[in-house]
């Protein structure tokens, strides 16, 4: 029966790749519910609680196999191999295993709900830039959490087919270890306290999850358009949380005094006439200009060099806020990069300059300390 | 650079690329190219965007315009000589790691070479590459350059961490070390220099501070106090032996420590030099030299292309040099020398062509 083996999973985990294949509004209704229920618990903290029935590939019980001719990639012998695996779906689409016709389509009615409700929620958040990362960040969360109660043995290797990681019994391939590896900031995942043996790098289980969390977290941060009918009461859920947001935005709000440690010394460094490496220089230049300092401004900063050339400076400036070249806004370089080019100076237990900033502002809001001086210029569109 | 000497050097470097095949890169079409010309000297003007269909094409090129630098991306592009980076279309790029003499603790050119062969191991054991090429600059140190198609895709960032993996950046002594491969290469050489301590009675170099008791238990268990140190055990050290510790680990930890150039390997579109073609501020050959060779391997003898004619040349201030096995004392002025030490002064600009 079609998709028969992977019903279950694709209820539990609808974003998975086969679940393209029986999306529809079959159950619009319950599908919208669903998804209601979803967001709340993602922008309002809700309780979300679903039960699973458990389950186990059908396939291993299957002597069947005719499936097999269909497979390109050469996966399915007696057992399938999952190395060789694309989750393409083809095989369970020409599946014969014969089961209860109720028992079937009540399966299939539980993955239908489900997989359309992923799609009105992630349709929906991608009407919002901070609720679409925000929503990124709490699903996949979410999907983890189901991974690790999940008892299935052969789920590791399903998901690492799913989203084309090299994985074998418990060992990433260190490209694709390094993918999520460089946004965990946690020490544990630096790659050098790994054992890393011929390209392999050794994970648990539960480590295999998170690997996979960081995966599915791009996966939805990609926009999704699609509209359907019962859209707005979901966009107001969105729409909501974006306006709360914004007003806890602390962009253009300019304090010296909440400058993390490594663009104080950067600073007091070019003052006392230091020469300042490129990097340190690129790093401060597109941080004051995050903060919503003005090109001039950055320059007035710069002019305490030694070397301060202010024609070169300007272009070099103009560059990173993105009004020459690719007209792309670079990007203030995390804790991580500051380090490896020697431009860390302290451990302030952060994992990238810009959090360090913001968390000082909003707590010298807290202590009552109004915007005065430094003052607040709303800076106009996304980000 | 006066006019003559130019011509000279244009000249010589001719003789060369007509004699000689410099490398072709895999391919090569899908690669930015980029030329430094003679005329622009003694500024350091580059062409670059540039692409070519063949290998004939670049020969072509190089014949005709003989250039004095040669460079190509690592990257693979869909439109390589776009001028805009965002309309190249980058596709991938080789991981290429730069070990410079003069940004190592003790600058030398041996240093680097124990270093390059270092680096190579550790991505053979340690990350299973398989493709990979050493390649001498041609003047301060050593490029790799890996293929294997499994590390061409990373990000910038997902490089540096490999950097940082490398380099060490910010791994620092515990009590419990991570179980890596190099925290054990580490912990084996703290263990090895107890070893040699114990044995010698000098343990109270490594921990001054150490109790007369701590120290005979230490010799007493000699043998389990090693191993426990190579598999990352330190409980034979109590914490006032802390500071010590942490000597012995931050000595261990800059021997394992390849000192790679970050901003090279970060780099996904970084222009590198071509192997086989000349670095025109020595006029030594950027050469590829095999894991198996290095060791036998003079970048002073070996990279040398040019012959012995003899050669008149002005000298702009006294050099000592070793090209070829010899050595070369120079005083500023007039000096006639073999054809390489004169291009050799030429392109380090402290020679002029001529008398």
């Amino acid at each position: 029966m079609k998709f028969l083996p992977l019903l279950p999973l694709l209820e539990k985990y609808p974003f998975l790749k086969p679940a393209r294949h029986i999306a529809g509004e079959a159950y619009h209704k319950e599908a919208l519910k669903e998804a209601e229920k979803f967001l709340r618990f993602v922008f309002l903290n809700e309780k979300y609680e679903k039960s699973f029935e458990g389950y186990s590939l059908l396939c291993e019980a299957c002597e069947d196999k005719s499936c097999a001719k269909f497979c390109k990639s050469g996966a399915i012998k007696n057992e399938r191999i999952w190395q060789k695996c694309s989750l393409c779906g083809t095989c369970f689409e020409k599946c014969n295993y014969l089961t209860r016709v109720e028992d079937y389509s009540r399966l299939l009615a539980r993955a239908k709900i489900s997989i359309m409700s992923y799609v009105y929620c992630r349709a929906v958040v991608s009407k919002s830039e901070v609720a679409l990362r925000k929503f990124a960040v709490r699903a996949a969360e979410y999907y983890k959490s189901l991974m690790e109660k999940d008892s299935y043995d052969k789920l590791p290797e399903i998901l690492a087919a799913n989203f084309s990681i090299k994985y074998k019994s418990g060992f990433v391939h260190v490209k694709d270890y390094l993918k999520a590896a460089v946004r965990l900031k946690a020490p544990e995942w630096k790659l050098y306290s790994r054992s890393l043996n011929g390209g392999f790098v050794r994970v648990s289980r539960n480590e295999f999850f998170r690997i996979v969390e960081e995966y599915l977290r791009e996966k939805l941060s990609e926009k999704v358009s699609y509209e359907f009918e019962g859209m707005e009461k979901l966009l107001k859920i969105v729409f909501e949380f974006e306006s709360k947001r914004k007003e806890m935005d602390v962009e253009g709000v300019k304090n010296a005094e909440c400058y993390p440690p490594c663009f104080k010394k950067i600073i007091s460094d070019l003052k006392a006439g230091v020469n300042v490496p490129h990097s340190a220089r690129f790093a401060l230049a597109s941080f004051l200009l995050r903060i919503g300092h003005s090109v001039d401004e950055v320059l007035q900063i710069f002019s305490y060099a030694p070397d301060f050339d202010e024609e070169k400076a300007r272009y070099q400036v103009e560059h990173i806020a993105g009004m020459r070249g690719s007209g792309k806004e670079y990007e203030v370089p995390s804790c991580e990069t500051m380090k490896t080019y020697h431009n860390c100076f302290s451990d302030c237990k952060t994992k990238h300059p810009m959090e360090y900033y913001r968390r000082c502002i909003r707590e010298s809001f807290g202590r009552g300390k109004k915007r005065k001086a430094t003052g607040v210029k709303a800076r106009s569109g996304k980000r | 650079m006066d006019t003559l000497t130019k011509e000279y050097l244009k000249a010589k470097f001719l003789e060369y690329y007509s004699k000689n095949d410099v490398e072709e890169p895999r391919l090569l079409w899908e690669r930015e190219w980029a030329f430094v010309e003679v005329e622009s000297l003694p500024d350091f003007i580059m062409r670059r965007h540039i692409a070519f269909d063949s290998y004939i094409e670049l020969k072509g090129f190089i014949l005709k315009n003989v250039p004095l630098h040669i460079y190509y991306s690592s990257a693979y592009y869909e439109k390589p000589d776009a001028e805009n980076m965002e309309a190249k279309g980058w596709k991938k790029a080789d991981l290429i790691f730069d070990i410079d003499a003069d940004h190592l603790p003790n600058g030398s050119l041996k240093e680097a070479k124990r270093q390059i062969k270092m680096l190579y191991d550790v991505l053979e054991e340690d990350f299973g590459c398989k493709d990979m090429e050493i390649v001498f600059s041609g003047s301060r140190g050593y490029h790799l350059h890996v293929h294997d198609e499994d590390f061409l895709e990373l990000s910038s960032a997902e490089r540096r961490e490999i950097v940082d993996y490398l380099s060490l950046t910010d791994f620092k002594f515990s009590r419990k070390l991570p179980e890596s491969r190099q925290s054990y290469r580490i912990a084996e050489i703290m263990a090895n220099e107890i070893d040699k301590a114990l044995k010698e009675g000098k343990i109270r170099e490594l921990f001054p501070n150490i109790s007369e008791r701590r120290e005979k238990m230490l010799l007493a268990a000699a043998e389990e106090v090693v191993e426990s140190v190579k598999s990352l055990n330190f409980d034979y050290f109590p914490k006032t032996l802390e500071k010590g510790l942490t000597r012995l680990f931050n000595k261990a930890a800059e021997s394992v420590r390849i000192h790679v150039d970050p901003p090279v390997t970060a780099d996904v579109k970084r222009l590198i030099r071509l192997p086989g073609s000349l670095h025109g501020k020595t006029g030594l050959k950027v050469c590829k030299v095999s894991r198996d060779e290095i060791d036998e391997f003079k970048p002073t003898r070996d990279a040398v292309v040019f012959e012995d004619d003899f050669v008149k040349i002005r000298v702009k201030s006294n050099v000592k040099l070793r090209l070829k096995e010899e050595e070369f004392r120079l005083k500023k002025g007039k000096a006639k020398v073999p054809e390489f030490v004169a291009i050799y002064l030429i392109c380090r600009g402290v020679a002029i062509y001529g008398w």
